[in-house]
């Protein structure tokens, strides 16, 4: 069902371009693939944040730290960002202001931070309360 | 803001002081602004020099060993971006000195400036006027007005409350409000090129529209290493349109220019904040640090802000 869906919107796609001006950019559908996701990653207070974090992941992304802080009880929370593929101004003040509301010593640290998320930071909050990043 | 804040800034909006010096020639400009700089260490304000390098030397020399209690900035570097002036170099020295009064030289405008750089400096100066007004400061702004052309020097009197001209000190009938001024400044937009990639975008899944931008973008000249920063600022800017419009819908355009690529997010909505992007917001603001990004990313934003819309673009010098 869902494959022909997307074989559906393929095809909606392709009459769109060729309807379209001469000059109209190719751009595939959004692909299931960047779907935005916070998961366990095993270990308690471990999650992993995959695809893209744009101002359409917002809602799933606050409400899946604010679980992440409950769950981490007097923890840390480490994020691992290795597929994470894209994120927003946005989305990273959202990383920065649960980093700030964990309080009491507890960290909720960025690891394999990417390097425009790490500037990204730097340029927008310095060295925010709480948050630690961890390069790539 | 508050109400009450908002009242008292309009109350004590006359603290500020913005002044342009038209000067004639490196004897005028070293007479000039070796009296403010002077004047300044006198009542023992901290004074910031952001000019380009060779105006730097000649007051450097004009100054003598005064000169080391000042901070110099080459604002050929620092303001190549004129977007980044307000937020980098002018609140980041009056926050660095808060509570005292302030004393800057900032010369954005010089000959050699492309038209567009040209025009984000004018919008700029207009807006140092918002930026500052009620706080304790003075800027003055040289103004070459043997290498400029008479238009520049026009503008300056437009924005610039007060203007020194050879030892005289008189206010600028021609001076207009920043929002005025602002809105006076050319609409529409020269058009993108009729090569220009064009795509709409009107969900606030932004995904075709990164998908757009990192497909595109390499074959209009961005090196790779520079496709991240376009892209997102692209998204920010496209951000602003699905929160700041009522239809969340957009177009973005890309394009390879002169020295590099130029990307441009257009939609029907009117911007309400002018300073959006020029000040840092609080640390516990969760909004306003897109446009700030922007700037940050990209070596220069045109910003046009009229009744039929707003088009921001984007340069990526190569």
């Amino acid at each position: 069902m869902v494959l022909l869906l997307s074989r559906a919107r393929s095809l909606l796609w392709v009459a769109r371009t060729r309807r379209g001006a001469r000059r109209r950019a190719s751009v595939p559908p959004a692909g299931a693939a960047h779907r935005f996701e916070l998961l366990p990653a095993g270990p308690p207070g471990v999650y992993r944040l995959v695809g893209e974090a744009d101002i359409a992941a917002r809602g799933a992304l606050r409400a899946g730290l604010a679980s992440a802080a409950t769950a981490a009880g007097t923890g840390d929370v480490r994020l691992d960002l290795t597929a994470l593929t894209f994120i927003d101004v946005g989305s990273t003040a959202e990383l920065v202001g649960a980093a700030q509301r964990l309080g009491d010593g507890r960290r909720l640290v960025l690891d394999r931070a990417s390097p425009i998320l790490c500037r990204i930071i730097a340029l927008a909050w310095g060295k925010p309360p709480g948050l630690e990043v961890r390069p790539r | 803001m508050s109400r009450d804040a908002a009242a008292a800034r309009r109350v004590r909006a006359d603290l500020f002081e913005h002044e342009a010096l038209f000067y004639n020639g490196p004897a005028e400009y070293a007479a000039g602004c070796g009296t403010f700089v002077r004047d300044a260490l006198g009542a023992g304000r901290p004074v910031l020099v952001a000019a380009p390098q060779p105006n730097i030397d000649l007051l450097g020399s004009a100054l003598g060993d005064a000169g080391s209690q000042v901070r110099f900035l080459d604002m050929t570097a620092v303001g190549r971006n004129p977007g980044r002036i307000i937020p980098d170099v002018l609140h980041a020295f009056a926050q660095e000195h808060r509570g005292r009064w302030v004393s800057i030289i900032g010369e954005p405008i010089w000959p050699g400036r492309s038209p567009a750089e040209y025009r984000a400096a004018v919008q700029h100066e207009s807006l140092i006027n918002l930026a500052f007004a009620g706080r304790t400061a003075t800027i003055l702004c040289p103004y070459d007005t043997a290498g400029l052309v008479a238009e520049a020097v026009a503008d300056a009197e437009r924005t610039h409350p007060v203007i020194l001209q050879g030892g005289a000190r008189q206010s600028s009938g021609p001076y207009l409000e920043p929002a005025t001024m602002l809105s006076g400044l050319a609409w529409p937009p020269p058009s993108p090129p009729e090569r220009a990639l064009t795509l709409r975008f009107e969900s606030a899944d932004l995904r075709p529209v990164r998908d757009f931008v990192r497909r595109n973008a390499p074959s209009a000249g961005l090196p790779a290493g520079r496709v991240v920063d376009l892209l997102v600022a692209v998204n920010e800017a496209a951000t602003n349109t699905v929160t700041h419009t009522a239809s969340g819908a957009g177009s973005i355009r890309l394009w390879q220019a002169d020295g590099g690529t130029v990307c441009e997010v257009r939609d029907a909505g009117t911007v309400g904040d002018l300073l959006a992007g020029r000040l840092p917001p609080g640390p516990n603001s969760q909004r306003g640090r897109g446009l700030l990004i922007i700037n940050q990313l990209c070596d220069l934003v045109e910003t046009w802000f009229g009744q039929a819309g707003t088009v921001l673009r984007m340069h990526m010098r190569t």
